[in-house]
């Protein structure tokens, strides 16, 4: 099958990005603040100072460890019908964008901090929208304590909408209990192992260091059989060098380390190779999404994953302007669409505004609209003989028509796809004119849309898993 | 060095497009109406079918061809420094938009036909404009006698821009010679041309698989004087090429394939370029989709095909209209169908100030089209992947989880290696909108009022004058 995909490099610059990163990781280090992850890879032959917790891999363990990680990994769902099987063929699986701290209001429209009632509103949007492929939690639940808001928000996520779900962790003892809560829905952890409903991003800190509660909550999960998506921000200019080839060998660097840990944790372990890296912004020190290196830097990325045969989550979609609409111009939006042809088996970031600090419902049915007409540039082509069709030229044969021959009605509209006529009207740039309707149909959709309930004993026993997490970590 | 670029196909399915564009030439064969080409054909192999007029291509003979097509070769400017080496060695060259058969008037807004002082404003604003590398004839002058139309542009359009000519339309092997008298007259000679062509001429099969016996006797014609080549071929998938992708990449290299036959056999050597505009069709209307989201796609894997037998190529087009009036008529989705076949590998790229779907022209959407192409070569630029720019001795003096904003490296190198765009006129980069018509109707006129192209001699352009006006009173009736 072939697919439209962004290439940069050429075989000997692709050799040079994983042999520096090798490099890297050798004389470098990652630094790794947790004294039992640092344990577990001096044991697997990583060279560690405790002292400055930096742990040396050498090539073997990171030749290993890749060797080890799945090529294939299932993203499984409540309803089985929402279920994603990575790799994909043609466009990435798409998302919503994940823990926004503040959202627009639907009816005042002012800007308000989020709550878990919003989160379960935005949940249940994504459930309505077929646009929407996974959900990450939108916003951040704002009214629980702030120990244990993951624990709430994957709760939440799970009740108020059916597909699967990628959060984050803070700690292992949050991670065990994530697992414990998610496995109550699928009939226990072995169940679970096999149909994970959710995964986890589990971000390094650029440049190369892990934190202690993220990476061994990235253990508690790797034993558990929930994928991890190692996305690195290498930004730029600040946590990367300025240079591309520099930002391609953080990234990468990062994604090898992380996957060394999962698969020393657990053989075998779904692990998805990421990033969400960009340059900064040289005036404001902001990461620059409308920077024209972004779709490079996933390309580049995109080639390193192919080559390991790794699962990726490398691309991003939504405008993320200032506020609501599309308020971007037609090149700076390029700098995020077209990330989405690097090769990317995820992407995130449906309804983000604001540098991603900011969600908004009539955004998501905004970004969730455009993508539908979108995602049709990143189709596959089954190119063969039959395809072809030099037996077809044949029987047109010179100067004929194609338009009467039976091998066109046959296959018009297998081979050519066209856009939702109405919402393209929506994809005006540097316009805000669609917002009102957006808000309309994102009130209709909460309004209408029922989603499948969880078993009534299961919610009480995971409120009350909740509950007794929260008094034995809240002092 | 690095270039982000489309691909579409793996090494098997490039193969496949391959093979089954050598059986296309092979079994089916082109409908070559010229028994002057058939019988060069003849001559080097083809298998010719006198009554049905159809000649089959062995493949030992597109082989050789292929071999001797220059891989590498410039097309020159009137003015030096316009001339374009190619292949690229990053961002295409980007040139007008061409044949079109109505333009907006810059005054009143309304559309109409063009007249030869017209022809000479597109190629003066096209001289003007710092992205434009080259011209295309953009328009046709209707006050001529449609006959002799082609001799007007390759005219005007030569003695008002410093920049290298593509010429969209040649009628026959005698507008052919007159073309290259013209251009001649520039450059001091038919040899002198010969050394420096400063025009080239497009000039392509008809789909599917149907060479025209006029056209291609131009094509010898031009060839034999070393003329630069652009085949250009444009099946409409579902309508004139195959509904598939795949068997619309076969065609449009089907017929690619043979048009460099027919060039290399009449001069041997002879620049050639690869080229298409091929995109589906709209199965209802009948019109060209540039729109289509398998644009891209189609282009991509012309641009692997064009690599493969390492021949520079013209696969992507670049104008924004899409509406039949200036402006961005089109969503953000349909926008990207015609922006990303930029990125297909293409050498040139071609479209600035067209509108209504390539059928009109406008000076201000030049200005438009100009204007966002300088933003959207970021995207299209070298990147150098090196161990020296992988920077693995500042990674460590950096340190773990440090930043590098304040690092010396950063400071040096961010203005060289970060790409940053013009944000002056933002609003002109609105999709579905025609907001930014005025303003680049003012940049236009004033832009007509003050440039002044490279000068030509009065004794040159008297001649030049008295060659099209005789040529011209040949077809008057």
């Amino acid at each position: 099958m072939a697919a439209v995909r962004l290439r940069l490099m050429d075989k000997s610059e692709e050799d040079l990005i994983h042999v520096l990163s090798l490099k890297v990781l050798r004389e470098i280090g990652v630094l790794v603040r947790s004294p039992s992850v640092l344990n577990m890879l001096k044991k697997a032959g990583a060279e560690v100072d405790d002292k400055r917790m930096i742990a040396k891999i050498p090539e073997s363990l990171v030749n290993d460890t890749l060797k080890k990680a799945p090529k294939e990994i299932l993203c499984a769902a409540r309803d089985p019908k929402y279920d994603m099987k990575l790799p994909v063929q043609s466009w990435p699986y798409m998302a919503t964008t994940g823990l926004a701290i503040v959202m627009k209001d639907l009816e005042s429209g002012k800007t308000r901090e989020t709550t878990r009632k919003d989160l379960a509103d935005f949940a249940r949007l994504a459930d309505a929208l077929p646009q929407v492929d996974y959900f990450w939690p939108c916003v951040t639940a704002g009214d629980v304590p702030q120990q244990v808001h993951t624990i709430h928000e994957l709760w939440t996520s799970l009740q108020y909408q059916t597909k699967h779900i990628e959060g984050d962790s803070i700690s292992a003892i949050d991670a065990r209990k994530q697992i414990e809560l998610a496995s109550m829905l699928v009939g226990g952890e072995k169940e679970l192992k096999k149909r994970p409903i959710f995964s986890v991003v589990s971000c390094p800190i650029a440049p190369l260091s892990f934190e202690k509660g993220s990476i061994e909550g990235q253990v508690e999960f790797a034993k558990a059989g929930i994928p991890i998506s190692s996305l690195s921000m290498s930004l730029s200019g600040g946590s990367a060098p300025v240079t591309l080839a520099g930002t391609l060998v953080n990234a990468n660097a990062e994604n090898l380390a992380s996957i060394a840990i999962t698969q020393i944790a657990s053989p075998g372990a779904p692990h998805i190779y990421g990033s969400n890296s960009t340059p900064i912004d040289m005036n404001t020190g902001n990461i620059d999404y409308t920077a024209v290196e972004q779709p490079i830097i996933s390309a580049g990325l995109g080639q390193m994953a192919a080559r390991y045969k790794l699962p990726c989550q490398l691309s991003d979609w939504g405008v993320d302007a200032e506020d609501c609409g599309v308020l971007k111009t037609f090149s700076e939006l390029t700098s995020t669409t077209l990330t989405n042809f690097c090769g990317s088996d995820l992407a995130q970031g449906m309804g983000s505004w604001g540098h991603a600090k900011g969600a908004a419902l009539e955004q998501v049915v905004i970004d969730a609209y455009a993508w539908e007409n979108y995602r049709l540039l990143i189709n596959k082509f089954t190119v063969n003989k039959e395809t072809a069709a030099v037996d077809v030229m044949k029987e047109v044969g010179h100067g004929g028509t194609y338009l009467t021959n039976p091998h066109t009605m046959k296959s018009f509209k297998k081979e050519l796809h066209f856009r939702n006529k109405k919402t393209v009207s929506w994809e005006a740039t540097m316009s805000q004119k669609m917002v009102p309707e957006a808000k309309e149909i994102a009130k209709k959709l909460l309004k209408e849309h029922t989603v499948k309930q969880i078993d009534k004993e299961i919610v009480k026993k995971g409120d009350e898993l909740i509950r007794s997490y929260e008094k034995s970590s809240i002092p | 060095m690095a270039l982000a670029r489309l691909k579409l196909l793996d090494k098997n399915e490039e193969d496949l497009i391959h093979e089954q564009s050598l059986r296309c030439l092979k079994e089916v064969g082109m409908l070559v109406k010229s028994p002057i080409i058939r019988n060069m054909l003849k001559g080097a192999g083809a298998d010719v079918d006198e009554k049905t007029e159809i000649v089959k291509f062995p493949e030992g003979l597109v082989m050789d061809c292929i071999k001797k097509a220059p891989k590498s070769f410039t097309l020159y400017g009137r003015d030096k420094k316009h001339d374009m080496h190619l292949p690229v060695d990053g961002i295409p060259y980007v040139g007008t938009t061409g044949l079109s058969i109505h333009m907006t008037d810059l005054d009143s807004g309304a559309t109409r036909t063009a007249k030869v002082k017209d022809v000479a404003d597109f190629a003066i604003l096209g001289d003007a404009l710092d992205e434009v590398n080259f011209l295309w004839s953009v328009i046709i002058p209707r006050d001529v006698p449609e006959q002799a139309h082609t001799a007007y542009e390759v005219w005007h359009s030569l003695i008002n821009s410093g920049k290298h000519h593509q010429q969209i339309e040649c009628r026959n092997a005698e507008d052919a010679r007159m073309q290259m008298k013209l251009a001649g007259l520039l450059c001091g000679g038919a040899e002198e041309l010969r050394k420096r062509p400063i025009f080239s001429v497009l000039v392509s099969p008809d789909s599917p698989l149907v060479m025209r016996k006029d056209a291609m006797e131009a094509q010898v014609e031009l060839a034999k004087s070393g003329i630069p080549i652009i085949c250009m071929t444009m099946p409409l998938s579902g309508i004139t090429g195959p509904v598939t992708i795949a068997g619309t990449l076969t065609l449009i290299n089907s017929e690619n394939l043979a048009s460099l036959v027919v060039t290399q056999l009449a001069n041997p050597g002879n620049p050639h370029i690869y080229g298409s505009d091929g995109v589906p069709g709209d199965m209802k209307t009948g019109d060209v989709a540039y729109e289509a989201p398998e644009v891209p796609a189609i282009f991509a894997g012309l641009g692997q095909m064009a690599k493969r037998y390492g021949i520079p190529c013209i696969v992507g087009d670049w104008g924004l209209c899409g509406d039949s009036t200036p402006g961005i008529g089109r969503s953000f989705s349909e926008m990207s169908s015609t922006a990303l076949d930029t990125f297909s590998g293409t050498d040139l790229t071609s479209g600035i100030g067209s509108t209504d779907v390539a059928k009109g022209a406008s000076l201000e959407q030049m200005v438009i089209d100009n204007y966002v192409w300088k933003n959207w070569k970021g995207f299209l630029r070298r990147f150098e992947i090196s161990e020296e720019k992988a920077a693995l001795d500042i990674t460590k003096s950096v340190g773990h989880g440090n930043t590098f904003l304040t690092n010396s490296h950063t400071v040096r190198n961010f203005k060289k290696e970060l790409y940053f765009r013009d944000k002056s006129h933002r609003d002109w980069e609105a999709t579905l909108s025609n907001a930014m018509v005025p303003e680049a109707r003012e940049i236009a006129k004033k832009m007509l009022r003050e440039h002044r192209p490279m000068p030509v001699d009065k004794s040159i352009l008297k001649e030049g004058e008295r060659l099209t006006t005789e040529y011209a009173k040949r077809f008057a009736c």
